[in-house]
């Protein structure tokens, strides 16, 4: 075909049934994404002859003598931007960016009348970072950013560095680079059974299948135990794996890779194997994958440190302190029920991709979208026998995480062929392949029992967790552990005892989710408190108020250990107070009109332990270059948490200058220290006080230079944004480089964080809604979440993620629900089918920051974004509970799963 | 079940001199038309719509369960008739 693509002409074949998206990429112009290739989310938006198309789904023959036009197109030769794309960047209206190029091309083509509408007008683009808030922001012209001065960054909205390159499409995610020269392209087939032994795999079609280059399984790899999740310490996770297995364990299990010269070709390869299962019996409720009999998913022996495999626990906890019987006796009221906190899929708009080759200098490299670079990096050179040396794994820009970015899933395959290949290899996750074969948060079920007096004093709590980890134990540790803690530890109670238990079940995995296990306890204690409360007739905030963890309390869960998590600072009273406030005050929407329409308000709190238990560290190297600018390195990623410019707003704090002369390098294993990874909300606490400490330790450098050569005390020095000086005179920063430079001192210094001691942060969320007692819709009226997040270092980005919680929370309440068959196989892996949020969903949010300093995170800030979601589906289901006197135990409260039990309401 | 979401149920009146058209779709695994007397009482749509849509030809998906659908059926199909024959 003949086309011109943003207003260059181009001739080229599609391949037979190529869509748009990938021909246009193939052309060069990467700032197309790729989100779901199904017409559901919007991020390959382009136009054709000046209308927006999905073009995943738009043939590429039909551009024949068409104009395309990509995001890079849309703004004029002399780099202009187009309103729309000035708007977004205004209105700073992305975290990760990944979505922006898509929402930018429908915005951009919108009449009036159809801003007017934006629900409907937007309703086929998806944002899973921003809650869509700074979304509607643009279309309203409103302006996010502020600019920062010399030695006053903090504090300010400071626009996020690739924040051009993500409104033109310049913003290079995983695979936005031209492919390596000989570049293969890897796909898996994934096991249709969930629970099966592989008799036979006959490969020879599926080699001799035109454009294969080979084929790998189970026979092929080395044979060596590991987990894909990602902590510092790799002991605290099972060893429960194998890159390629001769069991199958779940629908969806990798069982064979196949590299090929075009992904039509690999896929075509995968479609020609002949794998022989043995079926073997499986289990998919971990209370009966419990029972005796069950079908046993493991055998790995001792090593695998699984606790008891011969009852597929995975591991158990348990905790006890007081005297629960006597905490009974002592109540005057009891509430005793179970609670079912469903699975959610991550849906980072980015897949999981990676691509791997063999460099000039003879090592390996892996450009990838990871949580943790460092951490795979590692695993890589355990699997394939690597020494640490030669392996580089690295990311640019990242489109999302959510934890589900915190386990090696892509980046193991590639390398494997590169390595058997020695040619570029290229691994992309299909959307259904994030469904099926990525992980999710764990589904659990929580029983409990708590009493309190009749004045609302808790006596006693118990509580009994199953989580179900799935066919592998990965995070199902961590997550349990951290689901026993933080939830039960928020409130004061002199005898509590939980039980808990990861179970193995035939289902795919758990694993890194945002909220780490305490979304779905504390779903349970937050909705059994207000249970309480209405069984005692005392007031849903009130009784929390009595309750809670005080300033100078101690956190303890059920276990009464000496542990390094402390108060660094304490918001939760203005937190609650504001929420109260606001919910007293009646503000948002009033309810549909009619009778059928109830009304209801519900709270709930959280707590988040800011680092976790695990080790975390980082470090930092701050460098004055030889122009005057600053650099940092950092090993943390940036995968739409605003870390970067947090970072850059502290070197540019310490070191007086604005963000505009600070560079940096991150998430890059040759060229930045080493770093944990980016997840647990640990990026402010940890990588960004080794950025602080390296900020420091080079003013301090500077200072002590510029006074040892001018004969001066180092006190009377102080630095601005372009020099130093002694209140009499300065020397620029050119200069003084030069200087040091003349008598060979180099200004860069290198410092380390270490996570420890702990701070928490606080966390209240108050929502008032309308439920239609015969359809069953629900309709959110009014929600604010109030948040404790110490010093804000930056407003409209921290914003950013507490309206985004919020709305991920509104997702797990009121939407999300991954349906799996009698087979155990996923029935709605796609995104018109398991329908996060659109616009449409996304409620305004109103926030609250609580005004903290605390004493341990960098310069008084503290974590924020992982719990943001946490206190949501509690306060929803509490709202309902006020409106309809029904009770819901069971997530997601959609219509069709509440409207029989709306019947007798009101 | 979402917002401007895919539909569960869709329901469609149209009005003529005798009777009530009513069009059910969505919920259903094909569309199903009844032709109904005007200031028929919800119960007795109710009836109608039993007698012409057994349980099974509701869809079972993500989008919205077969009792909820033939729930809405009814509310919607009442409603519609009660405000075509006002």
């Amino acid at each position: 075909v003949k086309l011109t693509v943003n207003g260059k002409t181009f001739s080229a074949t599609p391949d037979p049934g190529q869509c748009l998206r990938t021909f246009v990429r193939d052309l060069g112009w990467y700032g197309t994404k790729k989100g779901c290739d199904g017409g559901d989310c919007g991020a390959c938006t382009v136009w054709v002859d000046g209308k927006p198309v999905h073009s995943c789904l738009y043939p590429a023959f039909r551009t024949e003598g068409k104009t395309v036009t990509t995001i890079e197109g849309l703004a004029q030769p002399d780099g202009t931007l187009h309103p729309m794309q000035q708007a977004f960047l205004d209105a700073q209206s992305f975290q990760c960016g990944y979505c922006a190029a898509g929402m930018i091309m429908t915005g951009a083509s919108l009449t009036d009348e159809q801003k007017c509408d934006l629900p409907q007008s937007m309703k086929g683009n998806l944002c899973r970072c921003t809650g869509y808030e700074s979304i509607r922001d643009a279309f309203a012209g409103k302006v996010n950013v502020s600019s920062d001065s010399a030695g006053t960054s903090t504090g300010h909205s400071v626009p996020n560095p690739f924040a051009r390159d993500i409104v033109t499409g310049h913003a290079r995610y995983t695979t936005d680079v031209p492919p390596l020269e000989g570049m293969l392209h890897l796909k898996v087939l994934r096991s249709p059974h969930a629970h099966a032994r592989i008799a036979a795999i006959d490969r020879s079609k599926a080699l001799a299948t035109p454009g294969v280059v080979d084929v790998f399984t189970w026979e092929d790899v080395p044979r060596k135990r590991y987990t894909t999740a990602i902590h510092e310490d790799n002991r605290v996770d099972p060893d429960d794996m194998y890159l390629l297995d001769n069991v199958a364990r779940f629908v969806g299990q990798r069982i064979a890779a196949v590299v090929a010269e075009t992904e039509a070709a690999a896929e075509e390869g995968c479609r020609a194997l002949d794998v022989t299962y043995e079926i073997l019996q499986a289990v998919f409720d971990p209370e009966e994958a419990m029972l005796p009999g069950a079908p046993r998913l493991h055998d790995k022996g001792e090593f695998s440190r699984a606790m008891h495999p011969e009852q597929n626990i995975f591991v158990e906890m348990h905790g006890e302190t007081g005297d629960l019987v006597a905490g009974f006796a002592q109540a005057d009221a009891i509430y005793e029920d179970t609670y079912y906190a469903s699975r959610q899929q991550h849906v980072h708009l980015e897949t999981m991709e990676s691509i791997s080759w063999r460099g000039e200098d003879g090592r390996y490299h892996v450009r990838t979208s990871s949580q943790g670079p460092f951490i795979v990096k590692s695993k890589l050179c355990f699997l394939f026998g690597l020494n640490l040396s030669d392996v580089h794994v690295f990311c640019e820009r990242v489109g999302g995480g959510f934890g589900g970015k915190q386990d090696m899933m892509s980046e193991d395959l590639p390398l494997l062929a590169t390595l058997k290949t020695g040619r570029p290899v290229q691994w992309e996750f299909t959307r259904e392949e994030q469904f099926t074969g990525a992980t999710t948060k764990h589904p659990m079920n929580v029983h409990l029992k708590i009493g309190a007096t009749k004045d609302g004093v808790l006596t006693a709590m118990q509580w009994r967790v199953v989580s179900n980890t799935g066919a592998y134990g990965n995070h199902g540790g961590e997550t349990l552990a951290n689901a026993m803690s933080g939830p039960w530890g928020l409130y004061k109670c002199p005898n509590k005892k939980g039980d808990g238990y990861a179970v193995y079940t035939n289902l795919q995995c758990g694993g890194g989710f945002r909220g780490y296990g305490t979304s779905q306890t504390t779903f349970a204690i937050e909705s059994a408190i207000d249970e309480l409360a209405r069984i005692l007739d005392i007031d849903p905030i009130a009784i929390r108020r009595t309750n809670m963890v005080g300033p100078y309390d101690e956190i303890a869960a059920a276990s009464p250990e000496i542990s390094d998590l402390t108060i660094g600072s304490y918001g939760l009273d203005q937190c609650l107070d504001a929420v109260e406030r606001a919910m007293r005050e009646r503000k948002g929407r009033a309810k549909p009109e009619g009778d059928d329409w109830l009304e209801g308000s519900g709270v709930a709190i959280s707590m988040l332990d800011c680092v976790p238990p695990t080790e975390q560290r980082s470090g930092s190297e701050v460098t004055l270059l030889e122009d005057g600018r600053y650099r940092f390195t950092v090993g943390s990623t940036e995968i739409g948490n605003g870390l970067i410019t947090a970072q850059q707003q502290v070197v540019a704090q310490v070191l007086g200058c604005s963000t505009d002369r600070v560079d940096f390098i991150n998430a890059d294993t040759d060229r930045t220290p080493y770093d944990s990874g980016t997840f647990a909300s640990v990026g402010m606490m940890v990588p960004t006080k080794a950025v602080e400490n390296a900020a420091v330790a080079l003013r301090e450098r500077m200072v002590s230079f510029a006074a040892r050569s001018t004969g001066e005390r180092p006190e009377r020095f102080s630095l601005d944004g372009d020099g130093i000086s002694n209140g009499d005179a300065s020397m620029s920063l050119q200069e003084l480089h030069a200087l040091g430079a003349g008598s060979n001192v180099e200004f860069s210094s290198f410092r380390k964080a270490y996570g420890s001691p702990r701070t928490v942060a606080f966390f209240a969320y108050g929502v008032r809604l309308a439920v239609h007692r015969i359809t069953g819709e629900i309709v959110i009226l009014y929600n604010i979440e109030a948040v404790d997040a110490g010093v804000v270092m930056n407003p409209h980005q921290l914003r950013g993620q507490v309206v985004g919680g919020a709305v991920l929370g509104i997702g797990y309440a009121l939407q999300e629900k991954m349906v799996y068959n009698d087979a155990g196989a996923v029935v709605n892996p796609t995104l018109r089918n398991y329908r996060i949020p659109a616009m449409a969903d996304a409620p305004d949010v109103d926030v609250f920051y609580a005004d903290t300093h605390d004493r341990i995170g960098p310069m008084g800030a503290k974590s924020v974004a992982e719990n943001t979601n946490n206190p949501v589906a509690p306060a929803i289901g509490n709202a309902l509970r006020d409106a309809t006197g029904v009770r819901f135990t069971s997530l997601p409260f959609t219509e069709d799963r509440i409207f029989d039990r709306l019947s007798d309401a009101g | 079940l979402t917002h401007l979401g895919r539909s569960s149920v869709l329901l469609i009146g149209t009005r003529s001199t005798d009777e009530i058209l009513l069009t059910i779709t969505a919920a259903t695994l094909r569309p199903v038309q009844l032709r109904l007397e005007p200031a028929l009482s919800a119960h007795d749509v109710r009836r109608r719509i039993d007698a012409a849509i057994p349980d099974e030809l509701y869809l079972a998906d993500v989008h919205g369960s077969p009792p909820h659908r033939k729930h809405l059926a009814h509310h919607f199909g009442a409603q519609i008739v009660a405000e075509l024959s006002a």
